[in-house]
């Protein structure tokens, strides 16, 4: 049968890309739940931070993680973009059209990728860092466990700004409620700038951190997009501690699954489980029972 | 009649389009033969998607089953893909039936619905690659046989346009029929509020089944034309995400849920991808989606309704424009 | 027999009680008027009633057959029609339209559910504005478009949500009309109404619940007079309005 030890290392090595799910999920989050909006290009948010990670490294020859200095403000710029010119105007638009309009935003974005990387997988071509550490006499990749680390403390920063900063504060009261908000003089559309562009902030520092170990190709959004979905619904969409959690379920989930079958089995299992979660726990694991 | 009426711009239409072959070469058959496939699925789509309201991204499945099912049936049982319509159709209608119960049922509406059906054609463009017996990721090359109606392969394009142009007549019927007829209008009473349909005794459930049968029967049909017609399947070009992005963009910006507007869409979208094909030379090059996925984000901003609506409402003002001039011209001559 | 009967109804939405041990019954072609303060679980009983929501226990009985656990649609085939209290016409459609989709779930043709249709508008006066979209219509209008769509049903019972908050003094009396008309045509109404001076004209009977629980039951004069009611549901300053509504009924 199967190496036991093979199953502990499958559950470190799913916890570990996890933490990136789970920042990844965070940003499909917080937009939804101050704003109401799914945002269907989140994927190809990650995509682009992705290949800009895989430029910056390429023509520099440098470690990608130097990429997050200048993904992180060019993600969000472009979130705040996107905010004030397509979702604003379709606010008090039918949820359809939310819907359409950012899906024709990762429409575009795919293609306009596909235009300037071409269509096939590309990875860094610095030298791979292979190196490993043994923790418990488990193997750990250092670049899983780097992602995880920094996921995991941008994902806390991020917390931490939310509940203490008046600026998080507005953010969790326009979520709460918008009205409200609104009544208390809070600038509720500027308010929205911000939440578009943090959570495409999160996607794009997903990229950076998911790129030493992984490859970008641009329709690698798609896959994406339904982990994000997954780990946002698990969690509970609008909770970004929910997210947290669910981020790191779905990875070692996902971990497992590759171990006892391969990639394309790995992508039914985790999508069929996101298609079952929809039917019976709609509002996610640890959500109050829908009416 | 102050202005030409919407039977007879389609009448013209109509005959000038039986017509055309007659006059052109076979390049431009075959761009007029994808807009009208293309016109055919919009319009399979929009009796879901637009009458229904229900925004499926899932309809690359139904289109990879009636491709698959025909394929299957040619090579291996040497059947006709004209039995392969009907087959492909039921076997998509009932797939579609099984698939969408526990998602109607458990009450997932507007973009659930639509992560749902997401989920559900990636994971069977996946099961696809699998299945060696579907050819997996290598798909399946459809042999070549002598021209013959029964084979539905022909020399000559002419056939393929009149029998690609028929399934569009047939798909437009169909829908003036839906839409004008007691299940149209209980499928719009879904479209704008599900439980207060539900409160006025409509079994919303039975009926949006019914839309996601009727909707997938008929986008099988158009992937056993593309089988046919292209005589080459695998999961990417027929049972994928990107399918149902075709589908479901021409129906969307040509005006979901009115009768003609899904055509529209497919006159227009359709050949932008052949001219960017042209220009740009590669058909790999995702020039024609990126274009869409422009146009959709501009209709979505400008036009939510599909230019179709936009270009009825504008036709509709400038007529009235120039009746009222000639009411007030008789007015001051009066006076 | 009565025509409903509720018996031991409850109901919690995450450890708060909605609905506390009900029961009751309403009586063949009767007007009866449900009231309790906000978040007394007056909603939730119409929700279960028309199943919406399903009960965590207890029985509801329609002429003496359990309908708990059946789906708003096929309650509807047996008469029991509900309006919301936010009123929800299909906005995108014409007030006929809005009216033949009831009659078209029956089952009927697209020319009868036309005629048929016209026939209501004209008995509530609402057919001047057959062609025009319900989201034109005023919040009077809509409101009684939600009564309307209610009658095409063909209704053996309508449960009324809040018909009348939101509408002026003229348009209240012509509700109360209207009720009373469709009352006059056998329908039994259950109605739930804020407007205290309204319900108490219009009911013959009245239940007041609080907290989910039932705390009193009987004719409008009955429950005006009952100090339980007064002091703990209205509290002590609505009192003398209450005494004031009771003499204005006598």
């Amino acid at each position: 049968m199967f190496d036991p030890s093979l199953i502990v290392e499958g559950v470190i090595s799913g916890l570990l890309i996890g933490g990136v799910y789970s920042l990844l999920a965070i940003g499909l989050t917080i937009i939804f739940g101050v704003l109401g909006v799914i945002n269907f290009a989140h994927g190809e948010l990650m995509m682009i931070a992705m290949y800009v990670t895989l430029v910056i490294s390429n023509s520099f020859q440098v470690q990608p993680y130097f990429a997050f200095f200048l993904v992180l403000p060019l993600l969000f710029l472009f979130g705040v973009f996107i905010q004030k010119f397509l979702i604003q105007p379709v606010l008090d638009a039918p949820p359809d059209i939310q819907v359409l309009i950012t899906l024709g935003l990762s429409i575009a974005l795919q293609n306009i990728a596909l235009l300037i990387w071409g269509p096939n997988y590309q990875s860094l071509q610095v030298s791979r860092n292979q190196s490993v550490i043994h923790f418990l006499g488990y193997v750990v990749s250092v670049p899983r466990l780097l992602a995880f680390i920094g996921a995991l403390t941008v994902s806390g920063l991020l917390l931490v700004f939310l509940k203490k900063s008046n600026l998080g504060k507005a953010i969790r009261a326009c979520a709460d409620n918008r009205e409200g908000a609104l009544l208390i003089g809070i600038r509720v559309e500027r308010v929205f700038l911000v939440t578009f562009g943090i959570g495409a902030a999160c996607a794009g520092v997903a990229g950076v951190f998911i790129m030493p170990f992984f490859y970008t190709s641009p329709h690698i959004g798609l896959t994406f997009i339904l982990i994000s979905f997954v780990v946002a619904i698990l969690g509970g969409l609008g909770k970004i501690e929910g997210a947290l959690v669910g981020g790191l379920i779905i990875g070692v989930v996902e971990s497992l699954g590759g171990i006892l079958a391969d990639e394309s089995i790995k992508q039914i299992i985790t999508f069929s489980l996101f298609i079952i979660i929809l039917f019976f726990k709609p509002s996610g694991l640890f959500g109050k029972k829908l009416r | 009649m102050n202005f030409p009426s919407k039977f007879h711009i389609l009448l013209i239409a109509g005959i000038i389009l039986i017509l055309v072959p007659f006059f052109v070469g076979s390049y431009f058959l075959h761009v007029m033969i994808i807009i009208f496939f293309y016109a055919f699925l919009a319009e399979s789509w929009n009796i879901l998607g637009g009458l229904a309201g229900q925004l499926s991204l899932g309809h690359g499945i139904f289109f990879g089953v009636g491709a698959y099912t025909s394929s299957i049936m040619f090579i291996k049982l040497n059947v006709s893909p004209w039995v392969g319509f009907l087959v492909g159709g039921v076997f998509a209608a009932v797939l579609g039936l099984i698939i969408s119960f526990p998602v109607f049922h458990y009450k997932l509406r507007g973009a659930y619905y639509a992560l749902v059906t997401l989920a559900y054609v990636e994971i069977f463009e996946k099961l696809a690659l699998k299945i060696e017996y579907v050819g997996g990721a290598l798909g399946i090359l459809i042999p070549l046989r002598e021209s013959s109606l029964l084979a539905l392969q022909f020399q000559s394009k002419k056939p393929y346009y009149y029998i690609c142009f028929a399934l569009m007549i047939i798909s437009i019927g169909i829908t003036h029929w839906a839409k004008m007829s007691r299940f149209g209008y209980i499928l719009s009473a879904i479209k704008e509020d599900e439980d207060a349909a539900e409160a006025v005794g409509v079994n919303a459930t039975k009926y949006k089944l019914i839309a996601t049968a009727l909707s997938a029967f008929l986008t099988a049909m158009g992937g056993v034309f593309y089988a046919q017609y292209t005589t080459f399947i695998d999961p990417k070009t027929t049972l994928s995400v990107f399918v149902s992005i075709e589908i479901v963009l021409r129906p969307i910006i040509g005006g979901v849920g009115t009768i003609l507007g899904p055509i529209l869409g497919s006159f227009v979208l359709t050949p932008l991808s052949e001219l960017t094909r042209l220009l740009i030379g590669s058909g790999q090059s995702g020039v024609h989606l990126l274009v869409y996925g422009i146009i959709l984000i501009v209709v979505c901003l400008r036009a939510p309704r599909g230019i179709f609506v936009e270009i009825q409402t504008l036709f509709r003002k400038y007529f009235e424009k120039r009746r009222g001039e000639v009411v007030r011209h008789y007015g001051t001559a009066r006076s | 027999m009565a025509l409903l009967e509720v018996n031991r109804l409850h109901k919690s939405f995450g450890g708060i009680r909605a609905v506390n041990d009900l029961t009751f019954s309403i009586e063949q072609g009767e007007i009866l008027g449900l009231i309790g303060p906000n978040g007394a679980g007056k909603t939730t009983v119409f929700e279960v009633i028309s199943g919406f929501t399903s009960p965590d226990s207890g029985g509801v009985k329609l002429n003496g057959h359990d309908i708990v656990g059946l789906k708003p649609y096929s309650l509807c085939e047996r008469g029991i029609c509900r309006t919301f209290q936010l009123a929800k016409p299909f906005l995108n459609l014409t007030v006929l339209e809005n009216v033949m989709i009831g009659i078209l779930a029956k089952g009927e043709p697209v020319k009868t559910a036309k005629e048929k249709g016209n026939e209501i508008l004209k008995f509530l006066n609402l057919l001047d504005f057959k062609d025009i979209q319900a989201k034109f219509l005023t919040i009077g209008y809509k409101r009684r478009l939600e009564l309307a769509k209610a009658l095409s049903t063909q209704p053996k019972l309508v449960l009324a949500d809040e018909v009348m908050s939101g509408l002026n003094e003229k348009e209240v009396m012509d509700t109360m009309d209207i009720l009373k008309k469709i009352n006059g045509r056998g329908i039994t109404l259950f109605v739930v109404e804020h407007i205290l001076h309204a319900i108490m004209a219009l009911a013959e009977r009245v239940i007041v619940i609080n907290h989910g629980a039932k705390i009193a039951e009987g004719t409008p004069a009955e429950i005006s007079r009952n100090e339980r009611v007064i002091t703990a549901y209205l509290g002590r300053g609505f009192s003398d309005r209450f005494q004031d509504l009771s003499k204005e009924k006598r």
